[in-house]
């Protein structure tokens, strides 16, 4: 049975859906109204509040704690600036993604590390030889995203952090009325945002505080049905649906590098060695064999075929992520990729998908067949590769100190 | 003198000078580098007290292959055989004593006296030894077929012993198959009746590992050392020693002794650039053989981030629990233990299954044994009148319960010499001085992972993939770092092999 979070008192009494997922072994709130739209407008239009601790966090601490992390990431940790966040995955020492998460230097020897799968017995086999300490905090901290335009304001006026300086990807130490926290400024719906991570005894207090604090600027807690939307929006991969932990794949097949899962700009090559160094190298050289990519899907041939059926067209509300087949063309005879996650952009008033192709049909702006399925019959529909990030306001960089100077 | 090398060789044991000789005979510009003052490392004799000299943490030098005197021409350096196999006295209490010696017939005469069924299993153990002995040792001399790769010469090497084996005789390879993997305890029972006859002969089974005479496989062990067992060095391993240091000079190999290596380097391929020494000298190759423990070479000369993990994890598991401690003894006076004839240099204890037992128990809670297992070396080199005798003794930990404290010390000394003056009550009078080396000291002397005498140890999965599948053919997944010590094929002891085949891998590349 999953275990509840700290903010479980709380967001139990809001989640009228009755909607649960199971997240990483704690119940999670997949919607909290019926349907879930109200949940995404706040992200996009005001500011959604979602409990993000389920993610394992890591601390890592000691005098080489840079070194180590810079051993297990495919991203030079030493570089890593205090007070700074670093997106990045690590690898197999065969150069295929273990797991991606963030990376915070709190201090010269301090480190918050988040993943979406438990990582202490992989990340605990490195130690050897470093003079550093490796803990798991997963169940000591909680954590919330608090996503959205608003959100700044509202947490201005919780904790005394000087929040117009926080650059993206930034983190600070703040303290609030009886709660401390780090924030950083970080989360997964490609917008502004912030991810809180507080001690477990301090979770309610921090949670009351800013939806009392978020009720003039429409605060309103989300689910992680919302929140899947606004990440494929953003283009922001997600393990087990985009791509899979090598470390939990049958086959080689399923495994995956960094340069296949558009992570490649996270990969410091040359520099001391690190997990998966040479073979990454050797694929740089030779070329990999996927990219991910985004796809806008024809809305026009959409309609037209469900026309055909004589129905008006549908789309889902929510995000989907079954695999689905892309061809070069409508005879289908050429698979050249699948994609993994797709959802109908509200926003955008687009239908998007992230998709994992062979790297040679990698071309921005051609056109290739995704397979729809209308009244039980398969047939095609044209989409345009692009890059795979739909969505991406100025607000989600833009810090308002250096803007107005 | 320039500090550009072809090969860089770390470690002046009989395996690093054997590897370094043979690399420099074949035109390659030759450094070796040895962390102490003197070459040889187990077999380099040392004086312990005035006059006394041990002439090795090992004794037995019986398993030099001919091969490698030949190869390295060591006879023209001094090095002499005797022609025959050191003769030992296999003690038991109440004075008995059997001596196994080179002849057969007298060999079966000494069981002879304790029992006439054993005198004739005698001879026809050593029948069966002879029919299997050039099959073994052919798959000693080779480097081992690579069972990761398995290339066609490999298949067809694996083909081959296979042939080897079925040329044996159905019935001495249907023997050799059954008897492999037996316990000592087993497969001596089924042939001979006298307990300390049987317990003496088991000894070189259980010599430096984890085992008992009830542990599986240790038959192997015991048919490996009986099969690669012959010619003695005169003067012992230091003699084996001052031959291959003199081999080495002479063919041009740089020797250079107190030198502690930090560091293999790599360069940003990893590939081999040479070593940093401790004193920050650095000198340049792009091979290095470092006949150290793999385990040194790899987490003492390498950065953590320099190996895999599939590697490091490798090496981690190699099992290396040093059972071995050692007691060189200075006495007045010659001793003989029970009725040891005069040639044999050798003695071992172990009177029984039981007590070998009770010996081995302890280990098994961090405790040595409180009446060892004891093999005598009587060195020779003691002055005139004196006695010189270097043992090794069977159990002793590396982490002692307690620690290896100086109580802890002589409590094993005591235990050692109570045990043996059940077989000579003379010793402990004649005593004039010693040298305890437990588990620790030999990992402090000689490098040796939780001071195992072997590097690690001579359990079957260690022996055929050794050390790990990925290094068993002398080289490493780090290009340029090859493997020629004890931690490789065909394993410890002093054969000269590990150094010798790693040396020739090295020329083919």
């Amino acid at each position: 049975m999953p275990i509840k979070t700290p903010f479980f008192s709380r967001t139990s009494a809001l989640c009228e859906s009755m909607q649960w997922k199971e997240w990483a072994g704690y119940y999670a709130a997949s919607t909290y109204g019926i349907p879930h739209d109200a949940e995404y407008f706040a992200f996009r239009n005001a500011a959604g509040l979602l409990d993000i601790t389920p993610l394992f966090k890591y601390q890592v601490t000691g005098p080489d704690a840079a070194k180590y992390l810079s051993r297990i990431m495919v991203r030079n940790i030493e570089k890593l600036k205090i007070g700074r966040v670093t997106y990045c995955c690590w690898c197999t020492e065969d150069g295929k993604v273990v797991d991606d998460g963030t990376v915070m230097r709190r201090d010269e020897n301090e480190f918050f590390v988040t993943s979406a799968d438990p990582c202490y017995s992989w990340f605990s086999r490195f130690l050897r030889g470093y003079d550093v300490e490796l803990e798991d905090v997963s169940e000591k901290i909680s954590g919330l995203a608090l996503q959205g335009p608003t959100s700044r304001d509202i947490l201005k006026r919780v904790c005394d952090a000087n929040l117009d300086e926080l650059s993206f990807f930034g983190t600070t130490k703040t303290k609030g009325d009886g709660f401390q926290m780090f924030v950083s400024r970080t989360g997964y719906t490609g917008d502004l945002g912030y991810e809180l991570w507080v001690e477990n005894d301090h979770a309610i207090t921090l949670w009351d505080a800013l939806i009392d604090a978020g009720r003039d600027y429409d605060i309103r807690p989300a689910g992680l049905t919302a929140l899947d939307v606004t990440r494929v929006e953003a283009g922001l991969i997600l393990k087990d649906v985009d791509y899979y932990n090598a470390l939990h794949c049958l086959i080689d097949d399923r495994m995956s590098s960094p340069f296949e899962i558009s992570l490649g700009w996270t990969v410091n090559l040359d520099r001391d060695p690190f997990n998966g160094q040479m073979a990454l190298r050797k694929e740089k050289e030779n070329g990999s064999n996927w990219a991910i990519v985004g796809l806008d899907i024809s809305w026009p041939e959409i309609e037209m075929l469900y026309n055909r059926h004589g129905l008006p067209p549908e789309v889902g509300s929510t995000a989907w992520r079954d695999s689905i087949p892309l061809y070069t063309d409508t005879s289908k005879k050429v698979q050249i990729g699948y994609a993994t996650s797709g959802t109908w952009s509200p926003i955008l008033k687009k239908n998007i998908a992230l998709a994992t192709i062979e790297k040679k049909y990698e071309r921005f702006g051609s056109k290739i067949q995704i397979e729809m399925t209308v009244e039980h019959k398969r047939h095609t529909v044209s989409a345009e590769i692009c890059k795979p990030q739909f969505f991406n306001p100025e607000r989600k960089t833009c810090t308002p100190k250096n803007s107005q100077s | 003198m320039s500090n550009k090398y072809d090969t860089i060789v770390v470690g002046g044991g009989h395996n690093g000078l054997t590897a370094a000789t043979i690399l420099a005979n074949h035109g390659q510009k030759v450094l070796l580098v040895e962390k102490r003052s003197i070459f040889g490392g187990v077999a380099a004799g040392e004086e312990f007290h005035p006059g006394h000299w041990s002439t090795g943490l090992l004794q037995d030098t019986g398993s030099v292959r001919r091969n490698v005197i030949t190869d390295l021409s060591l006879e023209k350096f001094g090095l002499e055989t005797n022609g025959k196999r050191a003769s030992t006295a296999i003690l038991g209490k109440q004075g008995k004593c059997i001596t196994i010696s080179d002849d057969e017939t007298q060999t079966a005469q000494s069981i002879n006296r304790y029992s006439e069924k054993d005198s004739e299993a005698y001879l026809t153990y050593k029948n069966f030894i002879t029919k299997i002995t050039p099959f073994i040792r052919d798959i000693m001399d080779q480097a081992p077929p690579d069972l990761v790769s398995m290339g066609t010469g490999d298949l067809w090497q694996l083909a081959k012993n296979g042939l080897k084996l079925k040329r044996l005789g159905k019935a001495t390879m249907m023997e050799f198959l059954k008897v492999a993997p037996m316990s000592v305890q087993d497969f001596l029972d089924e042939r001979f009746e006298t307990d300390f006859l049987k317990a003496g002969m088991s000894v070189p089974a259980v010599q430096g590992s984890f085992t008992s005479p009830r542990s599986a496989y240790t038959t192997l062990n015991l048919l490996l050392w009986e099969c690669l067992s012959s010619d003695e060095v005169v003067g012992g391993p230091q003699a084996l020693t001052s031959a291959l240091v003199k081999a080495a000079q002479k063919s041009g190999v740089d020797l250079k002794s107190d030198s502690d290596v930090r560091q293999v380097v790599l360069d940003e391929q990893r590939k081999v650039k040479g070593i940093r020494l401790d004193n920050g000298e650095e000198f340049f190759a792009n091979k290095v053989a470092a006949t150290c423990a793999p385990q040194e070479a790899f987490f003492q000369l390498l950065e953590p981030n320099q190996i895999e993990y599939s590697l490091e994890h490798g090496i981690e598991h190699f099992r290396s629990r040093g059972t071995t401690a050692k007691l060189n003894l200075a006495l007045s006076k010659p001793l003989r233990f029970n009725g040891q004839e005069d040639d044999a240099m050798f003695a071992r204890t172990g009177n029984s299954w039981l007590e070998m037992e009770k010996a081995f128990d302890p280990i098994k809670y961090r405790n040595f044994s409180s009446e060892p297992i004891l093999e005598t070396h009587n060195t020779g080199k003691a002055p005139e009148g004196c006695a010189t005798f270097s043992i090794l003794v069977h159990y002793a930990p590396f982490e002692l319960e307690g620690g290896w404290t100086d109580t802890a010390r002589n409590e094993l000394t005591e235990n050692i010499i109570d045990t043996l003056s059940q077989y000579s009550p003379e010793v402990r009078d004649s005593i004039v001085g010693s040298e305890l080396l437990t588990p620790i000291d030999l990992k402090e002397r000689y490098g040796l992972p939780n001071g195992h005498i072997f590097h690690g140890e001579h359990a079957v999965d260690q022996l055929l993939t050794r050390p790990i599948p990925s290094c068993m053919q002398y080289n490493t997944p780090i290009n340029g770092l090859y493997l020629c010590g004890s931690g490789s094929h065909p394993g410890g002891g002093i054969t000269c092999l590990p150094g010798y085949l790693g040396a020739k891998r090295i020329l083919k590349t």
